[in-house]
């Protein structure tokens, strides 16, 4: 069964009296540990899909359908939950609790969730910091961190809970391309032995060559697979 | 749990990551607390002082009376003319056991108030003075009451016109009684108001004139007496003190006068003059080369001369006279002109001459119209206009602490309740067979109480006249009590008690009911009344104003967490923890904040209750019940303070935490929308 599909999905901003239409239409099918890369000019509706996909924002028309379940019609718990134990998301613009540092923001899923002891919790959030890379900085705070280990320590938390599906919205950007390189491969391997879905927006090559399925879309439709 | 700490850690480490905006909104919740503990505190210090003033001097807690009585009980006098009539309690001693078995009341006083004069001082120069005084300042309230003074005087004065007859010539009286009547004339005192401050000086001018003079040698003062058990009263109410003299004996009968109006009506008049001149000048830094009401006043004061050069005898006057000269360095030979002149001080002159009356010519004049331990006649109006003496012995004067320099009050003046029975027009045992003996006599059948009274003492109340014709019943003294006042241990419960009281006097049909100091202390009461009202609406603002900017401070400072609120609602986390993570920060900022502030506030209370806060107007010693105000401050200012900065902070926070939850959570993440 599919994991996410989407129907007809049309995402619309009212900016002043005007409608941007971000997205206009889009169809599609997303299969259980899938390896997607959704490609795009800038502005044409990459971050407006991941966010839809995600359950952080809600469609204007059609139907989204993440893990069997009409997100349309959830409540905002059940879609929280599923947030927390289904998805794990890699914003564009990182979006780390300033308060927190490495070793807290990481944690901080897995508290939300209570699943694991302390001790478990402890080991799952430093072996993920050290897969990103970030020992080093374990306690410090956002503030203190370059661009691209703020990248990572939000790859570190989306990756954290092992969600059935990571979003990650151009996660290797910010990063150069040994470590853009190693994250694509960590993914690569949770995608492999974990069977876990990712979905990525990029406009990097190297990242698309990894990819196996690539969905174009521009101004908000998809122009080609 | 987990979570719990989760939600605690995160709420701290954001407030210490925001150390200065922490500290900004911090200290504006202090400050918030600071005020709402501070000015409470105050408010309520004001409070228990103006009422234990009232309290506490006269009033006790609850007021008992008649349930029929035409007029309301003011203990303090009303705004209205003439006397009350608040009818009588027909069994006092019932009353006093139903009352005295309630827990909580310490102890039922019973009561008497009505209205005697005696002679002493020209009260309507006061009047007059207080008159001219309101208009000049446009003071129409001042004035209003002032008015009501005067016409009561001159009403009396028309009705008493008896004594008119001993001051002077035929041509004169008539005069006088034509003056009289024109002031008593319907309309006369219309033209006295702030409308045209021109006619209504003309007319205290004319009143000056015409009316002063009668007063001026007649000196007929009057005074609101209260008849009480006076052993009971000295010891039950704490603010009574004796200033001259000494306490009314347990058993005796005799009046305490009260040392204001013994000041003011009693003491000679250039002694007076003086007394408020030096006052004005050397306390008050007042200038009476700058203030014409003052030199008015040493206007006044140099042709009172006489009111001391009559009362020395040939070696007294020697004696002053050499002292003036040697004083004024003069070397005039006629007493009057030298005294005229000593009398005509200026601001540079004022202590020195006050203190050289003192010391020369006070120990050679009578000081007092009415010196202390004299018997004097007490003078009772009936309600049918005859007027009785009641021989009555000065034992002192006395003052109530914290009202000595009231202006409100009028001063109440004590006498024991034998006393005010008889004043009141009821006859005690003695009288009654004395009554009984003249009416075997006289042979009289059937004679009414008026007349009989008459002939005893030339006037009373009609009552039925057998009561008074039954000798036996002289025997056993029943005393004359028109209220009861109730003292009760705790100032908390006054309403509660009140309740219970008046439900057992009602179960017992004793035909009396309740009423609370604050009615029945009459225009006291409702200054009292106001002037809280006054309180508690600025106190309102300065609340109202400093919520407004704590819930700014607030609403600020979790709009600049909404993304922060999006961020956690993404990763996953409920509505409600991210509600409970900010309010959370709030409750901690506030409780460290709220405690700094109530801190402040209890350490600047008590600073201000060792120093004291100085009443710097007459109507603040009112309030203050004395010079200062020591003001006191307890657990629940501090407690309310905390709690309300508290929940204006909360409320102020959960408005735009809820909207921030409630909006998806890239919109939140965004930022202010
Ligand atoms: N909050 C918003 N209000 C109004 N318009 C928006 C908003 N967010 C996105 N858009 C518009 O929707 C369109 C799609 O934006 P989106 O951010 O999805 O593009 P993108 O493909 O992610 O671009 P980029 O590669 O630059 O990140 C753009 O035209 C953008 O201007
Ligand atoms: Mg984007």
């Amino acid at each position: 069964m599919a994991i996410v599909q989407l129907q007809g999905v049309v995402k619309e901003y009212p900016l002043g009296k005007l409608v941007v239409s971000a997205l206009r239409g889009i169809d599609m099918t997303i299969e259980r540990g899938e390896f997607t890369v959704i490609a795009g000019p800038s502005g044409s509706g990459k971050t407006t899909l991941l966010n839809l996909i995600g359950c952080v924002d809600v469609a204007t028309r059609g139907t989204v359908l993440v893990d069997g379940q009409d997100t349309g019609r959830l409540s905002d718990a059940d879609l929280t939950r599923l947030r927390l134990h289904k998805l794990g998301f890699i914003f564009q613009s990182f979006n780390l609790i300033n308060v927190l540092d490495v070793h807290q923001n990481v944690e901080f899923p897995l508290l939300l969730s209570g699943t694991l002891t302390p001790g478990e919790r402890d080991k799952r959030v430093r072996s993920l910091i050290d897969r990103v890379g970030l020992t080093e900085q374990l306690i410090q705070r956002p503030a203190e961190l370059s661009g691209g280990q703020r990248q990572r320590v939000a790859i570190a938390r989306a990756l954290v809970t092992n969600p059935a599906i990571v979003l990650a919205d151009e996660p290797t950007a910010n990063l150069d391309s040994g470590t853009g390189a190693s994250i694509i491969e960590l993914m690569k391997e949770l995608n492999r032995t974990e069977g876990t879905t990712f979905i990525f927006s990029t406009h990097d090559h190297a990242v698309m060559s990894h990819a196996r399925r690539i969905v174009k879309i521009r101004d908000g439709a998809v122009e080609s697979e | 749990m987990t979570l719990a700490r989760l939600i605690v850690r995160i709420a701290v480490r954001s407030l210490i990551a925001h150390r200065v905006k922490s500290a900004f909104v911090g200290l504006i919740l202090a400050v918030g607390t600071f005020l709402v503990a501070f000015f409470g505190a105050l408010l309520s210090s004001i409070e228990v002082a103006t009422e234990s003033a009232i309290t506490e001097s006269i009033a006790g807690h609850l007021q008992i009376y008649d349930k029929d009585a035409r007029d309301p009980l003011e203990l303090f006098g009303g705004m209205g003319l003439g006397s009350q009539d608040v009818g009588e309690i027909p069994d006092f001693e019932a009353v006093r056991e139903v009352a005295a078995a309630i827990d909580g009341v310490a102890a039922v006083l019973p009561m008497g108030v009505t209205n005697a004069t005696i002679f002493g001082r020209n009260e309507i120069d006061t009047v007059l003075e207080t008159l001219r005084e309101s208009v000049r300042d446009g003071d129409a309230a001042r004035l209003a009451a002032a008015t009501a003074r005067a016409k009561r005087i001159v009403e009396s004065l028309a009705t008493d016109s008896a004594t008119l007859d001993a001051i002077g010539e035929a041509g004169e009286v008539e005069q006088m009684r034509t003056a009289l009547s024109e002031a008593t004339a319907p309309g006369f005192w219309d033209a006295l108001d702030l409308a045209d401050p021109g006619a209504a000086m003309s007319k205290l001018d004319w009143l000056d004139a015409n009316i002063a003079p009668m007063a001026n040698d007649g000196r007929l003062f009057y005074l609101r007496v209260v008849g009480t058990d006076l052993d009971l009263y000295q010891r039950e109410f704490d603010r009574f003190y004796v200033v001259k003299g000494q306490p009314v004996p347990p058993g005796e009968r005799g009046i305490l006068i009260s040392d204001r109006s013994y000041e003011e009506f009693v003491k000679n008049i250039v002694a007076r003059q003086l007394d408020v001149l030096r006052r004005a000048v050397v306390e008050r830094g007042e200038s009476i080369a700058a203030d014409p009401l003052l030199q008015d006043r040493v206007k006044r004061l140099t042709k009172q001369y006489r009111r001391v050069s009559f009362q020395l005898d040939p070696e007294g006057a020697r004696v002053v006279a050499d002292a003036l000269r040697a004083h004024l360095g003069s070397t005039e030979t006629d007493f009057d002109a030298l005294l005229r002149a000593f009398l005509a001080v200026d601001d540079a002159t004022i202590a020195a001459r006050h203190a050289l009356f003192y010391e020369v010519i006070a120990p050679r004049i009578t000081l007092y119209e009415i010196p202390i331990g004299q018997e004097i006649p007490l003078r009772g109006f009936s309600k049918s206009g005859y007027i009785r003496a009641v021989p009555s012995r000065v034992w002192g004067t006395f003052e109530t602490r914290g009202l000595e320099k009231a202006s409100v009050e009028q001063g109440v003046n004590l006498v024991d309740l034998d006393t005010f029975r008889e004043l009141y027009g009821k006859m005690g045992a003695a009288q009654l067979a004395e009554l009984s003996d003249l009416k075997r006599e006289v042979g009289v059948a059937t004679v009414s109480r008026d007349d009989a009274e008459a002939a005893l003492f030339g006037g009373g109340p009609a009552e039925p006249v057998e009561a008074a014709a039954a000798p036996t019943q002289a025997a056993k003294e029943v005393p004359l009590v028109l209220n009861a006042a109730v003292v009760l241990h705790d100032r908390q419960r006054v309403q509660e008690l009140m309740g219970v009281l008046s439900e057992r006097l009602e179960a017992a049909n004793l035909g009396v009911q309740v009423v609370d100091w604050q009615e029945a202390a009459g225009v006291l009461g409702q200054l009292a009344f106001v002037v809280r009202l006054v309180l508690v609406i600025s106190l309102a603002i300065a609340f109202g104003v400093s919520m407004i900017i704590v819930n700014n401070a607030m609403m600020m400072a979790t709009l600049d967490r909404v993304p922060e609120i999006g961020t956690i609602r993404a990763v996953g986390g409920q509505r409600g923890i991210v509600v409970a993570i900010v309010v959370l920060e709030t409750v901690l900022l506030a409780l460290m904040a709220g405690l700094l502030g109530a801190g402040l506030a209890v350490l600047a209370i008590w600073k201000l209750g060792e120093v004291g806060i100085p009443a710097v107007m007459d109507a603040l010693v009112f309030l203050f019940s004395g010079d200062r105000l020591y003001p006191v401050i307890d657990a629940q200012h501090v407690g309310f303070s905390m709690a309300v900065v508290l929940v204006v902070a909360v409320l102020s926070t959960l408005y735009p935490a809820v909207l921030a939850a409630r909006v998806p959570p890239v919109v939140a993440m965004r930022g202010k929308d």
